[in-house]
């Protein structure tokens, strides 16, 4: 057991290594089943889904929304057709 | 000609710099976002933590204002200087002593405000400081470029005066490498709207053609520079801007649930750039486990001691060396402008308590089944081991109630019998000739336990605080049964990590306990997995020094302590166990570190982290992975009440644990964690 050979602990995505997202979602999945536990309330699910997209894609976004144009004209056209 | 180009990554510009680096003689570089980056997303959020410290300052002055209070005034103030400059300069500039001043001349009062002005410009520089650091590949080109030969300059649009930018820039580890630092609050001139350029440009005389600038800003570090005919680099960082992102959006869901609030506050605490080096998985348990929960306690007992009024906080030994550092580490900046309790750190052990509380009130019943708590222990041999009597006198006593030295007094041992537990009861509750033995025995002992409380000011408060990781609250009692026959004894308040239930604590109006992340009074399951490992938490935090096995008088009528002697078999595989497990530590005071300056800008309560301290702990004791439980599980734990025997089968099944059984059920069982998570519901829920 070669405890020497260390990893970061800020991971590349900005996360904790040894408690990144993941781990807060598989636990989330865990604790619907097993009702134990005083967790503020809970990470309520959507929070997770969207911390987890954002470390996993929000670099990749971010990178395309400032080399092209896409994004930009995307969210323009979004915001453009929605109802006001 | 001048240019503009931008970078999205730090390397790819830095690269580009060194390669232009021969066509100018200046560069310039912006401070913040570039040459320093920021732990936080939004930089006014530090301003609360100035507000706060300014609010503690004006309630010692007997002035009522609340942090919100402060902060909407300075908001004011800042504004009103904004505007006042937007009439004679290009731009709407504020200077930070200038308008810091004004606000807490309102606060305190004319005559106070340069003396307090000094005050919060260091704190808000501290606050500040402690949220930034200089980026490597930044640090490094500077190196490059004033071997070179090449001038340069920091130039920031911002509020603070360059004296202070200066001070931030050194402490970030950048001292010596900038020539030259201006900032809009000195010149009422900004980079954004272009006139800081010929400002700058005539005060040191320089050719703009051979001059270079490097920022964020695309309009203030680009366009502008431009425009006065300086090349420009602007860096939009992807892996920034990623990392604000983040930062942003934790913000925003802590907000709306409590849950997030720990992982927010744990965001900031990690570490970045030159800090983010590979470190060892102790250490890593350290900072993103151990650390934080420890930090959350330490700041709740900082919070209680001065809520009660408390006026020494002791941390009792060993684990409390830590966790007082962990108090000197924290408290100053969390109640930064507040008073603190003196904190100290008490040498105490079980063992040597215990033998020093029987001097006035004798053994009662209550605390010689203490004894057999342990499975180890067996008979009265143990007693006198863990009163630090000696058995001989006793014998004719023992004998009149039918007992001997072995007999069994514990049921986990072969050939015990109730009615010798019985006859065991009557013995100490009745028997006048052994409590009169036990009090002669103790008497020396007590006697040097008072020298040694007195020589630490132990009687000279009405209130202290005792502070020790768990779990029944022993040392306490002891402490107490020792000390109460004095009238000088001051009331006791005992914070213990966890407060476990399963043997009765003396409550009195004058010695209360309580448990910070679990306390058996009070509903909250996931606190009590701590009890899954008890030993873990001892090793971890344990101080690297032998543990205290007496108070012995010495001949000037004072007191020696006798530690257990450094060659001895159990100090020996205490040192190597604390060398082991010193990385965690490493780790814990890490995390402290930046526990404190995190804590304050947020203003959480030590509460406000136990949700997530919650996800933390069942991710680690109930549901850890094979490889965690390999390296923090060590076989030379020592529980000094505990004989060296082996315990009994019947025991051992009893006390089976996830993080006893061996390697390869943790490994290949399939809902192992879950049947122990179970079972311990079922038994909690039962008790």
């Amino acid at each position: 057991m070669n405890n020497e050979c260390g990893k970061k602990i800020t991971t590349a995505d900005h996360d904790i290594r040894g408690h990144s997202i993941w781990r807060i979602l598989r636990q989330d999945m865990i604790f619907r089943v097993l009702p134990f536990g005083l967790f503020g309330g809970g990470p309520n699910l959507k929070f997770v889904a969207k911390m987890l997209f954002l470390h996993v894609f929000g670099k990749a976004g971010i990178w395309l929304y400032m080399r092209s144009g896409l994004f930009r004209h995307i969210v323009r056209k979004f915001h453009a057709n929605k109802p006001r | 000609m001048s240019t503009l180009t931008t970078y999205h990554k730090i390397d790819q510009l830095v690269a580009k710099i060194r390669e232009m680096a021969g066509d100018f003689d200046v560069v310039s570089f912006d401070v913040f976002d570039t040459l320093l980056i920021r732990r936080i997303h939004n930089p006014d959020l530090l301003k609360m933590a100035t507000a706060r410290y300014i609010s503690n300052l004006a309630r010692a002055s007997g002035e009522n204002w609340r942090p919100e209070k402060v902060q909407r005034l300075r908001d004011k103030v800042e504004a009103m200087h904004r505007r006042r400059a937007g009439r004679k300069f290009p731009d709407h500039e504020a200077s930070y002593p200038l308008f810091m001043a004004d606000v807490l001349g309102l606060i305190f009062g004319q005559e106070k405000k340069d003396r307090m002005l000094e005050d919060v410009t260091n704190f808000e520089l501290s606050i500040e400081s402690d949220f930034l650091l200089a980026r490597v590949a930044f640090k490094d080109l500077l190196i490059w470029l004033k071997s070179q030969g090449k001038r340069v300059l920091a130039i920031s649009d911002m509020y603070l005066p360059a004296t202070h930018i200066k001070a931030l820039l050194d402490k970030a580890g950048l001292e010596g490498l900038i020539d030259e630092v201006f900032s809009s609050a000195d010149s009422m001139a900004a980079k954004a709207s272009g006139a800081a350029w010929p400002l700058i440009r005539k005060k040191l005389d320089l050719n703009t053609a051979r001059w270079l600038h490097v920022g964020d800003n695309p309009i203030s570090d680009g366009s502008r520079p431009c425009e006065a005919g300086i090349s420009a680099l602007v860096l939009q960082d992807v892996g920034e801007m990623h990392r604000k992102l983040l930062a942003k959006s934790y913000h925003e869901i802590a907000v709306k649930r409590p849950y997030w609030r720990g992982r927010l506050v744990q965001q900031y605490m990690l570490p970045m750039e030159s800090e983010n080096i590979p470190r060892s998985d102790l250490y890593r348990h350290g900072f993103v486990y151990f650390g934080p929960l420890l930090c959350a306690f330490v700041h709740h007992v900082a919070e209680r001691a001065m809520a009660e009024g408390v006026e020494r906080v002791y941390f009792l030994s060993r684990e409390g060396e830590i966790l007082r550092e962990i108090w000197k580490t924290i408290a100053p900046v969390i109640f930064a402008g507040k008073k603190l309790p003196e904190d100290h750190y008490l040498y105490v052990s079980r063992m040597a308590l215990a033998g020093a509380a029987c001097a006035h009130e004798g053994l009662s019943h209550e605390n010689a089944r203490i004894t057999f708590l342990p499975a180890t222990n067996r008979d009265f041999r143990d007693v006198c081991r863990v009163f630090n009597l000696t058995p001989g006198p006793f014998l004719p006593i023992l004998k009149r109630h039918g007992l001997d030295v072995d007999t069994p007094l514990s049921h986990w041992h072969d050939g015990w019998n109730p009615r010798n537990g019985l006859s065991f009861q009557r013995m100490v509750e009745h028997d006048a000739d052994f409590q009169a033995e036990i009090k002669k025995q103790s008497l020396p002992a007590n006697s040097a336990l008072q020298s040694y409380l007195e020589s630490e000011g132990f009687f000279s408060s009405g209130k202290v605080a005792v502070v020790d990781i768990g779990w029944l609250g022993n040392i306490q009692r002891f402490l107490y049964q020792a000390t109460r026959h004095r009238a000088d004894h001051p009331v006791i308040h005992g914070h213990l990590l966890v407060c476990a239930a399963g043997y009765p604590f003396p409550y009195a109006p004058d010695n209360q306990l309580e448990g910070f992340y679990h306390d058996h009074k009070k509903f909250g399951f996931t606190g009590s997995l701590l009890l899954y490992a008890q030993d873990l938490f001892e090793e971890t935090t344990r101080a690297n020094h032998p543990g205290l096995m007496a108070y012995s008088p010495n001949d000037a009528g004072g007191f020696e302590l006798v530690f257990r002697p450094d060659n001895d078999a159990c100090a020996l595989n205490e040192k190597t166990q604390s060398d082991y497990f010193a990385p965690v530590q490493e780790g814990i005071r890490a995390a402290a570190r930046r526990y404190g300056p995190a804590m304050s800008v947020m203003g959480y309560d030590a509460r406000e982290m136990k949700p997530w301290l919650n996800v933390l702990t069942v991710n680690h004791i109930a549901y850890p992975r094979t490889r965690d439980v390999e390296i923090l599980t060590r076989i030379h734990h020592l529980d000094d009440f505990a004989a060296s025997r082996p315990p009994s089968s019947m025991a051992k099944k009893a006390l089976r644990r996830l993080w006893n059984r061996p390697v390869w059920q943790l490994r290949f069982l399939p809902g192992l964690r879950a049947y122990h998570y179970l079972k311990h519901a079922v038994y909690w829920l039962r008790s």
